[in-house]
């Protein structure tokens, strides 16, 4: 008796557990190879013709080699075989600069460059052949078994048999006399051979047709449609982003957060890593700063000539290490700033200022409960001006361990710095040279992922330069910092943002971070996925795409990104936008501040942060609501 | 051969002389060279005119076009400018400027003609100095003229200079070569000091339990006829700590008022113990008494009219989790009979000299209790002072002594206690010498304990040099014939000790009759040793103190004069007490104001304390009148045992001019020892204090750099002083307390 099962839904457990325990029993477990035992990573398999268009400057090569794909099945036709061969395809293309047995060898080194064993697949493989199963991979496809062989052996996957329809013209699709092959050649009756593979045709209905046991392959998550062929377009460096962006799903085990900060962190993180080491080098900077908490994932995969140190800092803990006496009046909208909501504490609580006791609050008419309005603004800001004598203490040791830390930082009189950041207005380098310049006479000068239109404008005398220019397009940069919260989730770091910093008597600092108030008990696990995501994909990409015709540039690479922020799906705007109180400045125990989030108890939902995460999850509540065509159609 | 290379020099000479006029025509049309100015920097022109030598030599040279125009900045912040060799200033008014370049390291023109709407970045500084200037308009972002003049109410400048001022260096010079620029601000008038109790924090539990063993406490109160709501008071403040971990002891020593008795009898509560004399044995019996009785890791002292803040004990306690002190004290205030506070002592660090002269740790006292025991707790016979005496016999023991700069007592100043006035009970002045000379005897030092005339009640220490010290005055000097007769003169004339040895060194005089008084005293015994190199007041001194033979080198301006006749002795006797650094002497002007009583490191950096301030009664706490510790003192007048000179390195000749005496006493504290100021030592310095208002800007700049490397090699000191307190205002040296 036969049997299909289907794995999109079961769970994952360990590895490759629930494709060898569906497999128990089979006295041969026979695996698909692509799309199954292996992925590409390409979002089409096509996309290996480009490459070598472009290897060898052939244009709309992926066209010809097309038509000499159909020549060939014709040929094969006329022929009465069974499958076309790479030779037949190549036989039938038509004469080019280029031999055809160079374009054919370059197909064939592509293929092998792009071919990944699936994790979870080959755990599969590994288990079955541990306990004693003859495990074969069956493929109906145009390469000889030479290319398999060589596939093998190049990622060290032993097998039992490797059957291809190619070397011995059959096939798994038209009769399924591949499997019988198989069963002949194991010498197993097809009920105890188990087929793995992810066509529900060929696969699995061919397969239960000749009598053997079938599995349908699914990826343990689903790949975002964002990475399908249709929505990639046939660009080879967009493809190329999205070929290993989507290659996350087919890892078992992975988190959320680690998927996010692999398929959309990782690329704009390496976008940005080769923007700025261009950058750097042609401005000769000294030293590069990646600043805290931005540049914590860049400054891991920093690698230059030109050195660089992760620095800690925030543009609050910059404000007050400026902060003195004779300019605190100024900066007294800094305090009040982002407090609509907020207890009084908590206005101090967030610069790491002891808040003052009810001798000073009580003629004021407040108490450390009261919450920031603009009615309250006025006695507020009374407190906070009474109170400045201990704030500015705090801003004084802010000023020493920002010294102590630039000094540890390497910085020195007359050093051309850089400083990296996400953006979007500079008021961080502000901050920085407004406190830092008063320490040390630098040449400064900001690397942003995004500037908002009005920065330079607003600063003139800052040297600020932005990724996202105009070649994005002239709304690109505002329509960026519309989102920027929905950004700046994947440029964060697993700690506290730093407010402050205390000199230890040995000299080394302290930093003081704020947790934020009723934070999200999760954000420091996302930080670090998101993280641990990003850095995977920089350190496969680097390895991957230096083998390209060509590299992705800073539009392919930040593409999945600039999608995702500002067209989400509503799955994604759920996702994301459920994380609440992301910014510790103004955060509060009142409240819960959603990055993107509707329908939830009004009075805890202030969030309007990101809107193009907004506008999805409406999208999606209006597709829902009854009375509605979708949602009465489909139930 | 010949020929063609004398027609090349020609051609090139053509090539830059009409170079020179375009610049100089360029400058011109520019309104951005101010002649007056520049030629009030005095530059050499020679026969050229001013705006020719500016062109020429304006990139080498530190004088400025105009008041806002640095052109070593300007070549610094661009080096691709530095690199063309052209005129810095040319470079802005032909290209600079509309790049937006800046001028100086404040005003954009960028900002400033977007700002008020400028057609172009060109231009914009040349508005501001002819028309904005004028008008008192904010010239950048970050600078308020008005703000900038409120802040600073000793300038004696208008609104249109505000900005100049700032960008020149914003501060008053460095008086001639006296090596510590003072930052001189004048005493303020102090809001009121009103005290005011933190918040308690929400996650108070949670930092307790952080603490890790967290210290118990014995709170010891000896009771004699208290008032019952001052009796109260106390209580109800220990009973309100958010700490838990105490227990309160109290000893009734035989108290007489039937309230005070029934006071006693009321409190109820189990961590409170309440013991009775059988007879009236003074505070330090009483004290003992409760002591014996203190179970707990910590004793705290709690006089039975004073109240503590609520976070004494959480203070104290973290306190001991970050330093595992032995030994803690806090700042404290004053507060009357209805609990109003005032008079707030912001203290220094510990400073083992400053506790010789006054008991400034006073209140919150917290120790060991093994510590307490250790040295036999207090001693009878030394009452109104019998807190000093243990203090200094258990800093004697002490591993760590800790100080908590916050508020943490608060001392009830009622007419028949010692805070209202040190004169309520002449019976302890005596206990005060009394204990002083037991110190000295304990320690094996030999001094003399001298009443403070102007401080009833207080007594110094005058310590004793050592019989056979032979004593080296290291004085450099150039052109200054005249003073340095003045200065050996005083030290012939006036000095008790007369084995001096010194030693003058010679910078390079060429004023004849300098020559000659220096040859007149190299005859007269003065160790003459001549050293032309360019000016480093660090390697001069270094030469000089190679050179000497005593065992304690005394470094001198050549413009000094003596007034103290034992005040070889008494900086000598200081220099020679193992834990003691540098001394300094007090320091006037020839009208009597300060120059130095000891240097505090300013927020802003080292300066004066109460410089320039008159002579009169002693100001915060003594500090300009007795034995202080602190963080520097002036090379000006700075003696300091070989020893230890040569084990630091001596002065840092990468410190040429300014902070080299700042940058050697750093390193003294760095290296555990303590820098004090005799302030029984007189001195006139006779340096000219109009140099205040030469404010150059190359000898700005100068400063500038040489205070950045000064905190690059000591960033622990940069905007902090462990001497003076965070408490305090941090710019101004005349120790203003801050409001709360």
């Amino acid at each position: 008796m036969t049997q299909t099962l289907d794995l999109s839904d079961a769970p994952v457990d360990q590895p490759g557990a629930r494709i060898a325990g569906a497999c128990a029993g089979a006295k041969v477990v026979s695996f698909d190879v692509f799309d199954t035992l292996f992925y590409r990573l390409l979002p089409e398999p096509e996309t290996v013709f480009d490459l070598v268009g472009e290897r060898f400057g052939i244009f709309g090569f992926r066209d010809l080699r097309a038509v000499a794909q159909t020549a060939a099945f014709a040929e094969m036709h006329r022929k009465g075989e069974r499958e076309v061969t790479l030779d037949g395809i190549y036989a039938c293309l038509p004469a080019l600069a280029t031999p055809a047995d160079v374009l054919k060898r370059a197909e064939w080194d592509f293929e092998l460059l792009v071919l990944r064993p699936n994790p979870e697949v080959r755990a599969a493989l590994e288990t079955c052949r541990a306990r004693g199963q003859t495990c074969v991979a069956t493929s109906d496809m145009y390469l000889p078994l030479s290319f398999f062989e060589e596939l093998f052996a190049r990622h060290g996957i032993a097998l039992d048999g490797v059957f291809v329809s190619a070397d011995v013209q059959m096939t798994k699709r038209d009769d399924g006399a591949l499997f019988r092959h198989v069963a002949e050649v194991t010498g197993a009756a097809p009920g105890e051979i188990c087929h793995v593979g992810d066509n529900a045709f060929s696969d699995v209905q061919r397969g239960n047709e000749q009598g053997l046991r079938t599995l349908l392959y699914s990826p343990p998550v689903p790949v975002p449609t964002a990475f399908d062929p249709a929505a990639v377009g046939r660009g080879i460096q967009a493809a190329a982003v999205a070929g290993l962006a989507r290659s996350q799903a087919f890892e078992p085990g992975r988190s959320l957060w680690w998927r996010h900060g692999f398929s959309y962190g990782g690329p704009a993180t390496l976008a940005f890593l080769h923007w700025l080491r261009e950058k750097a080098e042609r401005d000769r900077l000294d030293r590069l700063l990646f600043l805290s908490r931005d540049g914590y994932t860049l400054h891991a995969l920093w690698k230059s000539s030109v050195p660089a140190a992760y620095f800690h800092c925030s543009r609050i803990s910059l404000t007050l290490a400026m902060i003195d006496e004779e300019n605190f009046t100024d900066h007294l909208p800094l305090f009040l700033s982002g407090s609509d909501g907020l207890r009084l504490r908590e206005v101090f609580d967030r610069i790491g200022v002891e808040p003052p006791g009810p001798d000073l609050l009580e003629p004021l008419g407040l108490d450390p409960a009261t919450i920031f309005s603009p009615e309250t603004r006025g006695a507020f800001a009374k407190a906070v001006v009474a109170w400045r004598w201990q704030i500015l203490k705090v801003c004084r040791e802010c000023r020493r361990g920002l010294h102590a830390t630039c000094l540890a930082a390497g910085l020195r009189e007359g050093d051309r710095v850089g400083i990296v950041d996400v953006g979007w207005g500079g008021s961080t380098q502000e901050g920085f040279a407004g406190s830092v310049a008063k320490m040390f006479d630098l040449d400064l000068r900001g690397y942003y992922l995004c500037l908002r239109e009005q920065a330079r404008c607003e600063r003139p005398h800052l040297v600020m330069d932005s990724l996202i220019d105009e070649s994005f397009g002239n709304t690109m940069s505002e329509r960026v910092f519309a989102e920027r919260v929905a950004v700046e989730l994947f440029f964060s770091a697993p700690h506290d943002s730093v407010i402050g910093y205390r000199l230890r008597p040995d000299g080394s600092v302290d930093c003081i971070g704020d947790p934020g108030r009723g934070a999200d008990p999760r954000a420091r696990e996302i930080a670090t996925e998101i993280d641990c995501g990003a850095r995977d994909f920089v350190t496969r990409a680097e390895a991957f795409f230096r083998h390209l015709p060509v590299e992705p540039g800073a539009h392919a690479l930040l593409g999945p990104l600039l999608r995702l922020v500002t067209a989400p799906e509503p799955e994604e705007a759920e996702a994301l936008g459920g994380l609440w109180n992301f910014d510790a400045w103004g955060s509060s125990v009142e409240f819960r501040s959603y990055i993107a989030r509707i329908g939830a108890g009004d009075d805890l939902v202030r969030g309007d942060g990101w809107p193009a995460g907004l506008a999805a999850l409406r999208r999606e509540a209006s597709a829902v609501t009854p009375g509605n065509g979708r949602s009465s159609a489909t139930g | 051969m010949m020929r063609n290379r004398v027609l090349m020099v020609s051609r090139s000479f053509g090539k830059a002389a009409r170079r020179l006029r375009r610049h100089v025509k360029s400058l011109r049309n520019s309104s951005l060279f101010d002649e007056a100015f520049y030629r009030g920097q005095g530059p050499r022109t020679g026969w050229r005119s001013a705006l020719t030598h500016f062109v020429l030599a304006g990139n080498d040279e530190p004088f400025w076009p105009n008041p806002l125009f640095d052109p070593q900045w300007y070549l610094t912040r661009y080096p691709d400018v530095r690199a063309t060799g052209r005129n810095a200033l040319v470079h802005y008014v032909e290209h600079g400027e509309a790049e937006g370049r800046q001028p100086n390291a404040l005003f954009s023109p960028a900002w400033y003609a977007e700002r008020y709407g400028l057609p172009s970045r060109a231009g914009a500084l040349a508005h501001y100095l002819r028309i904005g200037r004028q008008a008192g308009v904010k010239p950048a972002a970050s600078f308020n003229p008005q703000a900038y003049l409120d802040s600073r109410p000793d300038l004696a400048i208008t609104l249109a200079d505000a900005f100049l001022h700032r960008v020149r260096g914003g501060g008053p010079f460095v008086p001639k070569r006296d090596a510590s620029p003072p930052v001189s601000l004048p005493a303020a008038e102090p809001e009121t000091y009103r005290y005011i109790a933190p918040l308690p924090p929400t996650d108070l539990r949670e930092r307790i339990a952080g603490l890790g063993e967290a210290p118990t406490f014995s709170v010891v109160t000896p009771v004699y006829n208290v008032p019952p709501r001052f009796l109260e008071a106390a209580v109800a403040s220990v009973a309100a700590q958010w700490y838990p971990h105490w227990e309160l002891v109290l000893v009734d020593d035989a108290s007489t008022d039937p309230a005070t008795r029934a006071c006693l009898d009321r409190i109820d509560d189990p961590r409170i113990t309440v013991s009775r004399q059988d007879r009236n044995g003074g505070i330090a019996a009483a004290t003992n008494a409760a002591l014996d009785r203190a179970r707990n890791d910590y004793v705290v002292f709690l006089d039975n009219d004073d109240v503590l803040t609520p976070d004494c004990l959480y203070e104290l306690a973290r306190a001991i989790a970050e330093t595992g002190a032995d030994y803690l004290y806090s700042d404290e205030d004053k507060i009357d009979a209805e609990g109003v506070s005032s008079s707030p002592f912001f203290k220094p660090s510990w400073s083992p000299d400053t506790m010789m002269s006054i008991m400034y740790t006073c209140h919150v006292s917290c120790a060991r209790r093994s510590l307490v025991a250790a040295v036999g707790g207090l001693r009878s016979g030394y009452d109104g002072a019998q807190d000093y005496d243990l203090v200094l016999r258990m800093t004697e023991r002490a591993n760590r002594i800790a100080h908590v700069p916050k508020v943490l007592y608060h001392w009830r100043m009622l007419p028949s206690s010692l805070a209202a006035s040190g004169s309520a009970k002449p019976y302890a002045h005596e206990a005060v010498r009394r204990l002083k000379e037991d110190a000295l005897q304990r320690r094996g030092l030999r001094g003399t304990v001298e009443p403070v005339k102007d401080m009833p009640g207080q007594f110094r220490v005058n310590y004793h040099p050592r019989p056979g010290t032979a004593v080296s005055l290291v004085i450099p000097t150039r052109n200054n014939g005249q003073l340095v007769q003045t200065l050996v003169a005083s030290v012939r004339e006036r000095s008790t000790c007369r084995d001096i040895e010194i030693v003058l060194i010679d910078n390079g005089s060429t004023e004849p009759e300098t020559l000659a008084t220096l040859s007149r005293l190299s005859g007269e015994g003065v160790r003459v040793m001549t050293d032309s190199r360019p000016f480093n007041y660090s390697a001069l001194n270094n030469s000089g103190a190679a050179a000497a033979r005593g065992d304690i080198l005394v470094f001198l301006n050549d413009d000094m004069e003596v007034v103290t006749p034992d005040w070889i002795e008494r900086l000598a006797g200081y220099a020679q007490v193992p834990h003691v650094g540098a001394v300094g002497a007090r320091l006037s002007y020839p009208d009597g104001r300060v120059q130095h009583c000891g240097l505090v490191n300013l927020a802003h950096g080292p300066g004066h304390a109460f410089y320039r301030a008159e002579r009169g009664p002693p100001r915060y706490y003594g500090r300009d009148t007795l034995e202080y510790d602190w963080i520097a003192v002036t090379g000006a007048c700075l003696a300091i045992e070989r020893t230890k000179f040569e084990a630091i390195g001596g002065f840092d000749p990468a410190l040429p001019i300014a902070y080299n005496d700042v940058d050697l006493c750093f390193r003294l504290v760095e290296a555990g020892l303590y820098n004090v100021v005799c302030q029984t030592v007189d001195l006139v310095h006779h340096e000219s204090v109009s140099r205040g208002s030469d404010v150059s800007p190359a000898r700005l700049a100068r400063l500038r750099s040489e205070s950045r490397r000064l905190y690059a090699r000591h960033p622990r000191f940069f905007g902090h002083d462990p001497f003076f307190s965070p408490n305090l205002h941090p710019n101004n040296v005349h120790f203003v307390p801050n409001p709360n």
